[in-house]
């Protein structure tokens, strides 16, 4: 399903002119249809430049990206909508638009991708009844609990039916009892089918699950297990990864 | 872009127009400025030079002869200036003719009794037309020489050839003072609608990153802006007609300094508001709706980024 083949990307810096930063260093991975992969790290480690390069917001200096035998780093600008809409993602800040209600928020996704009115009343309510927000529809975003908002944004994500479903950091702004919650839900998601590749920080999110885990450091792949623990072989970074922030 | 997009577009255009409240109607009201004045300074060359023409087409010089010269000998001058190359026509005007013509003025009955047919002081005429207006002079020096004396009661033509010349003269100053001003106010207008694109694209980053994140496609987060800048032209283009009209119809004209040229003329341009209202508004639209949608794709297209 998703292939990285020797994939290097680094950013400007803006404060040192003529100095790159390396985000991610010769990474190797291979994610087959229908897991659901744990992306670990310290803070800076490279899981949001991964995720930016895996929804083709950012090409890769070099190196294959592969989805689904596509090579997405040489997609043509008219090309990439059609790509978002196999890949559904998901933000630690949600994303959501204040001034459209819950059911507004999915059915504009479907409104600037040229989805028929029939589609649209058909979709929304099933989205909104996946993420068990079904009475919540006429509501607005402040209205929503923290996990409802981002139950809000991963029916979003999911209007497309994208085959792909990507979360970074999607429980950093909830509290524990709300990030099962959300868990359970993407869990549920992957039983359907869609594959998950959840960045995190949260070391109780990704033992419980015990599925896959790949810890990410400077840029490298440092440990790749098929049932893994949230553990990092570098001290500092494990101390680095409490209570961080993205 | 499907029909159904495009209906889509116009109606998030539609939306952004009010949404936007203040900043819609900052810019309608440049617009509607810009295109007024445009529109009044056009309308007031085209009048001034339509009218020219018909007074150049009108000029001509008269010479009146003493009664008591022979009409074979107008005749035979008249047949000589007419062979000149540069006459375009000699007209004769007898006594008999010009008692009509002075019947037709419009002046009181008592002014036109003065004259009668049987009682007729009125000198006979000859009317020239040349090719150029400007040669009259050099013909009525013909007629002020020594061998008419005689014959030559009056020579007349200079009146008109001064209005004519201040009235090309104004013209061109008010032509070019109006496209000095038009040309201020499209810059103006364009300062501020690029800036109100841009402030209003910053503002809408987060709309535009879910935009994209969600499979939009360029064309839907573009459109809309142009759809609004679409209708802030076509508003204010709307607007500067009927304001270019009251301002005709009272004649405001009079009490503008750079325009008093165009207080005798404010009819005239009335009536070529309205004889010309169709192209007027085609062209008024065409032009409000064109530069504002310019104004803004160049903010869009530097400042939407996909
Ligand atoms: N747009 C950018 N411009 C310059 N440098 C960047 C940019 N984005 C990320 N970086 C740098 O690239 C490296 C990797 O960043 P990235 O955001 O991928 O880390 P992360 O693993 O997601 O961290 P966190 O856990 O804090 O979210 C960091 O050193 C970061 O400073
Ligand atoms: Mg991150």
């Amino acid at each position: 399903m998703i292939d990285l083949v020797h994939v290097t990307k680094s950013y400007a810096r803006v404060s040192h002119p003529g100095q790159r930063v390396l985000a991610l260093d010769d990474v190797s991975l291979t994610i087959e249809k229908g897991e659901l992969v744990s992306l670990v790290g310290p803070s800076g480690a490279g899981k949001s430049t991964l995720v930016r390069l895996l929804i083709a917001e950012e090409r890769p200096d070099s190196g294959k990206l592969l989805v689904a035998e596509r090579d997405i780093s040489r997609l043509a600008p008219r090309e990439l909508p059609y790509y978002r809409r196999k890949v559904g993602v998901v933000f630690q800040d949600f994303k959501l638009l204040p001034r459209k209600t819950v059911a507004e928020n999915i059915a504009f996704a479907l409104e600037v991708s040229d989805a028929s009115p029939a589609d649209i009343r058909e979709r929304v309510p099933r989205m909104l009844t996946l993420v068990g927000l079904a009475d919540k529809g006429a509501n607005y975003p402040n209205e929503l609990s923290g996990g409802e908002k981002q139950r809000l944004a991963i029916a979003r994500a999911m209007v497309h039916s994208p085959r792909i479903l990507i979360a970074d950091e999607p429980t950093g702004n909830l509290d524990p009892g709300t990030t099962t919650e959300i868990v359970e839900l993407l869990e549920r998601i992957n039983r359907s089918g869609t594959t998950i590749i959840l960045a995190t920080h949260n070391k109780d999110v990704v033992d419980r699950l015990r599925r896959r885990v790949i810890a990410v450091e400077h840029g490298r792949v440092v440990s790749d297990r098929q049932i893994g623990r949230y553990e990092l072989p570098s001290h500092h970074a494990a101390v680095g990864a409490e209570g961080l922030g993205s | 872009m499907s029909l159904r997009s495009l209906g889509r577009v116009l109606r998030f255009g539609l939306m952004n127009v009010l949404r936007n409240g203040w900043f819609s109607i900052a810019s309608i009201i440049v617009i509607t400025i810009t295109l007024f004045i445009i529109g009044v300074f056009a309308i007031q060359s085209f009048v001034i030079v339509g009218t020219t023409q018909g007074i150049q087409d009108k000029l001509d010089l008269s010479v009146y002869f003493n009664d008591d010269v022979p009409e074979e000998d107008i005749l035979a001058i008249r047949t000589a200036v007419a062979n000149r190359p540069d006459v375009k026509s000699v007209d004769y005007i007898s006594k008999e003719r010009a008692f009509e013509i002075w019947q037709e003025r419009r002046t009181s009955e008592r002014v036109k009794s003065l004259v009668t047919p049987e009682d007729n002081p009125l000198p006979r005429s000859l009317v020239i037309h040349a090719y150029d207006p400007g040669k009259l002079g050099t013909l009525a020096k013909l007629f002020e020489r020594d061998q008419y004396q005689e014959q030559v009661r009056r020579v007349s033509y200079r009146d008109n050839q001064s209005v004519i010349e201040s009235l090309v003269a104004t013209a061109r100053s008010v032509r070019q003072s109006g496209w000095i001003l038009a040309a201020i106010f499209f810059f103006l207008s364009f300062v501020l609608i690029y800036n109100m694109t841009r402030v209003i694209i910053l503002s809408r980053a987060h709309e535009i990153e879910i935009m994209r994140l969600v499979g939009s496609t360029t064309t839907f987060v573009r459109a809309p802006y142009l759809v609004e800048a679409a209708v802030i032209g076509f508003v204010g283009a709307l607007l500067a007609l009927g304001a270019v009209y009251l301002f005709l119809r009272y004649d405001l004209a009079s009490a503008t300094p750079l325009l008093s040229i165009a207080k005798f003329l404010a009819p005239d341009m009335l009536e070529f508001f309205w004889s010309n209202l169709v192209t007027i508004t085609i062209v008024t639209l065409l032009l409000g709706i064109g530069s504002t949608v310019f104004m803004s794709s160049v903010a869009v297209r530097r400042f939407v980024k996909f």
